[in-house]
């Protein structure tokens, strides 16, 4: 299928946010987390006012179409009095837990706290006849026991209400960085820069420490975890990456602290590219399993990598994704964004996506075939991660073809005139192909807008994407 | 990333030993290069200088003023060492000046009394600026036994119509000096015999803290290195400062009364904890010269803090070149 727009079918959904100029964004607003739910039909954002915002799918609609739920206070400001430090509310990660009735729990973590929220519908009732009014008409008192009458109640509205139902705090001494939810749905891990912490659920006041990396003097430390995540069904297994651009795989069934690692995935650095920066780029800054467990994701800075489960020795791909920066390192340094911490995503779980009933039975008996097993093994997956000047970028990770978008207010103007997403202006669509990657690669690359939080919907091709102080929704499907 | 890693790394960066200065300085052509590269210095020319007269040949670095009526200021090392020692003070002079000049000068060994040395330097300076009437005012600076050297041909140039602004001496005083000479020897022994290459010189040098400024010690430690091809290690010193015991106290002997009897202005420079001796503390009370000390230096303090001399020693060119007519200078009778 010819694709003149050199967009791989990604077409701008929506954007939800201020759309004002850069200047004059509220810093509270800057969106600081995407997550979508395990169905897709619901998107939560966090921001650094402490804010949640939620979005539900609008299912009238045929196409991909947000609309807003619900808002809600998440975290406050707090201040450590001990340590003299403030806390921030704003919110680093959010995750959903698995929906099991009507009501929608998830997880939003600070700094410092963990909460679960129930985020349910609550129908409003008032009073509408009681012994003193009729509905219409005040009544007088009653006079004798048998005149008394219950009160009636009557619907009214229907509200979205937000309860913080647990509150997990006082665990970490460091800033939390990452949770994630055990595929048993009744644990979670939480992680700070030294340490994890296992809790469960339905118990605020307690949590077991697995992994502490933490040295006996601190002045000799060298590595800070950098993310965590558990597998997606072996509820024993969870991965952590590190700032020494390694991945430790570890089994809670070994013992009860995690710090000898089942899996260690590194790979060998080549000396010859070695440079003062080479430790600081090769830190990695987030860590996702694929869907199905197989595959690990990790993204540090200049590059994404795909490992395979079993191998450890190296990654089975990797994917240069700004490698222009590398001249620029020093200058990254100094403004700091070489410390920038990019979030990586696998695509949607590809058993459903795209295809028709009948072809996703051919696929599935495809996969059983051992031989072509391992030829498409890392076949039929996408990645996404983003960059600088709001650029992003989706990989198909078997043939190694990318496709760049840029979320910016062009995107949207674009769709307004009808005409096809931003490339190089002036450009006839059939020379637009490789337009949006060269001008990534633009000396005025602005630093101060970058891709840094994203999320991929579960089951179809639709990905929202946080820019700065805005929410933009992109689909293919 | 987070700020515990963050502050993490930039600790382990501040223990890091210091980078030498980036070429990014390129219109001031005094950037500093690397250690084997003596020849090329910070601005200045290195000429040799062939005084026939007294069968000499020398080594002169000189950066000429970039204006007419520039003071040359005159760097005599001490024993032993080289006038590269005043690489990095003499960078600082300029930078702090913008073109004035500084010339040091570097001697062949052979017979070392003072009056020998002396009459060397008056020599060489005669040779540089053969004319007295147009010859920029001098001033003359000596580290260690340098000092000796600089006082006594005070006299003889200011005796040859040269017009002096000051004299300066650099950590030697008479008392402390002639005391410790018994323990020199001592001090010699201490001293490996050769090195395995030059840069273990320079580490040598550093570790010990004889010299504490590492960049200095990569211009300055190549030149007091020569090659030794018939001894065990493959570098050895230039100067056989055992065999100059002769002279040594020579150099010392009545430098105070020398310095103090000197007709121009005065200024002595002492590392952090010397003392005075009783001339000198005489003389210092009467105020008849300036004593500047320069804290958390060792004996070779134009290197290791050049900046700070480089303050002094401008400071004092500035407050004595000024020619009023009917003051007294500093010195004059």
């Amino acid at each position: 299928m010819e694709d003149p727009s050199g967009s791989g079918g990604w077409r701008f959904a929506q954007c939800f946010g201020d759309k004002g100029e850069v200047e004059d964004i509220t810093e509270a607003d800057i969106i600081s987390t995407v997550e979508f739910d395990s169905t897709g039909n619901y998107l939560a954002t966090g921001d650094k006012g402490g804010r949640v915002v939620l979005f539900e799918r609008n299912e009238s609609k045929k196409g991909c179409e947000y609309k807003f739920y619900t808002e809600f206070q998440s975290h406050e400001p707090e201040f450590d009095y001990l340590k003299s430090l403030e806390i921030e509310e704003k919110i680093n990660k959010i995750r959903w837990c698995r929906r099991q009735n009507s009501a929608h729990f998830l997880l939003s973590t600070n700094d410092k706290t963990i909460k679960l929220w129930k985020v349910f519908e609550k129908s409003l009732r008032v009073v509408s006849e009681s012994n003193h009014y009729d509905g219409q008409r005040p009544l007088p008192p009653p006079s004798a026991p048998g005149h008394l009458r219950l009160p009636r109640m009557s619907q009214q509205d229907n509200i979205i209400a937000a309860v913080p139902r647990k509150v997990y705090a006082n665990a970490h001494a460091y800033h939390i960085h990452s949770i994630s939810v055990n595929s048993d749905q009744e644990t979670y891990i939480s992680a700070d820069d030294l340490r994890i912490n296992l809790w469960n659920l339905n118990i605020s006041d307690q949590s077991f420490n697995i992994v502490d990396i933490k040295p006996v003097n601190m002045e000799e430390l060298t590595e800070v975890i950098t993310a965590t995540e558990f597998h997606p069904t072996h509820c024993n297994l969870f991965m952590y990456s590190s700032s020494k651009s390694n991945i430790k795989l570890a089994d809670m069934r070994d013992s009860a602290l995690c710090d000898n690692h089942a899996k260690c995935f590194e790979e060998e650095e080549d000396p010859s590219t070695r440079s003062f920066f080479s430790e600081i780029i090769s830190s990695i800054s987030d860590v996702k399993f694929s869907h199905d467990g197989r595959y690990i994701l990790s993204r540090d800075y200049l590059s994404l990598k795909i490992w395979d489960v079993n191998m450890e020795s190296r990654p089975v791909k990797t994917i240069p994704i700004h490698d222009h920066l590398r001249g620029k390192l020093c200058d990254l340094y100094e403004n700091d964004c070489i410390f920038d911490k990019f979030e990586c995503v696998w695509g949607g779980d590809d058993k459903y996506v795209n295809l028709t009933r009948s072809a996703r039975r051919l696929r599935d008996v495809i996969l059983q075939m051992s031989e072509i097993k391992k030829l498409i093994a890392t076949g039929f997956r996408h990645v996404l991660t983003g960059s600088y000047h709001n650029y992003f970028r989706i990989y198909d990770t078997d043939t190694l073809n990318d496709v760049v978008l840029q979320a910016d207010k062009s995107a949207f103007k674009a769709k307004k005139i009808g005409g096809p997403l931003p490339g190089k202006p002036g450009m006839k669509n059939g020379q637009r192909g490789g337009g949006l990657r060269d001008a990534m690669q633009l000396d005025t690359l602005d630093f101060n807008k970058k891709i840094l939080h994203a999320s991929w919907h579960p089951r179809e091709n639709t990905i929202a994407i946080a820019a700065t102080n805005n929410l933009f929704l992109y689909s293919a499907a | 990333m987070s700020d515990l890693y963050r502050s993490a790394l930039s600790a382990r960066i501040s223990k890091l030993p210091d980078l030498p200065p980036s070429n990014d300085d390129e219109e001031d052509d005094e950037s500093e290069e690397a250690a084997d590269s003596i020849g090329s210095l910070p601005g200045n020319e290195a000429v040799q200088v062939s005084v026939a007269s007294r069968s000499l040949d020398c080594r002169v670095y000189y950066t000429p003023p970039a204006f007419a009526d520039g003071t040359v200021m005159i760097c005599h090392h001490g024993a032993g060492y080289s006038g590269l020692t005043f690489a990095c003070f003499a960078k600082e002079i300029a930078d702090m000046t913008k073109g004035k000049t500084t010339s040091t000068s570097e001697k062949p060994d052979e017979d070392l009394s003072i009056d020998i040395l002396t009459a060397d330097l008056i020599e060489v300076i005669q040779s540089v600026f053969p004319d007295p009437a147009i010859a920029p005012s001098l001033l003359l600076i000596g580290h260690s036994m340098g000092g000796s050297v600089v006082v006594r041909c005070c006299s003889i140039l200011l005796g040859r119509e040269y017009r002096v602004t000051g004299v300066a001496v650099l950590d030697v005083v008479e008392g402390s000096a002639v005391e410790a000479l018994p323990h020199m020897h001592t001090l010699l022994n201490a001293r490996p015999d050769g090195f395995s290459s030059i840069e273990d010189a320079i580490e040598w040098h550093v570790s010990t803290n004889t010299i504490r400024n590492a960049h200095s010690a990569r211009v300055s430690v190549p030149s007091i290195i020569v090659p030794d091809p018939k001894g065990v290690l493959p570098y050895t010193w230039h100067t056989p400062l055992r065999s100059t015991a002769p002279y040594w106290m020579s150099w010392f002997k009545g430098l105070s009364s020398t310095f103090l009897q000197a007709r121009t202005a005065r200024l002595l420079v002492l590392a952090g904890t010397d003392r005075l001796d009783n001339e000198l503390m005489i003389g210092q009370m009467q105020g008849k010269f300036q004593m500047a000390v320069v804290p958390g230096v060792g004996h070779m303090l134009q290197e290791d803090d050049p900046t700070r001399l480089a303050e002094i020693m401008v400071e004092f060119w500035r407050r004595n070149d000024r020619v009023i007519v009917g003051v007294k200078k500093v010195g004059d009778a």
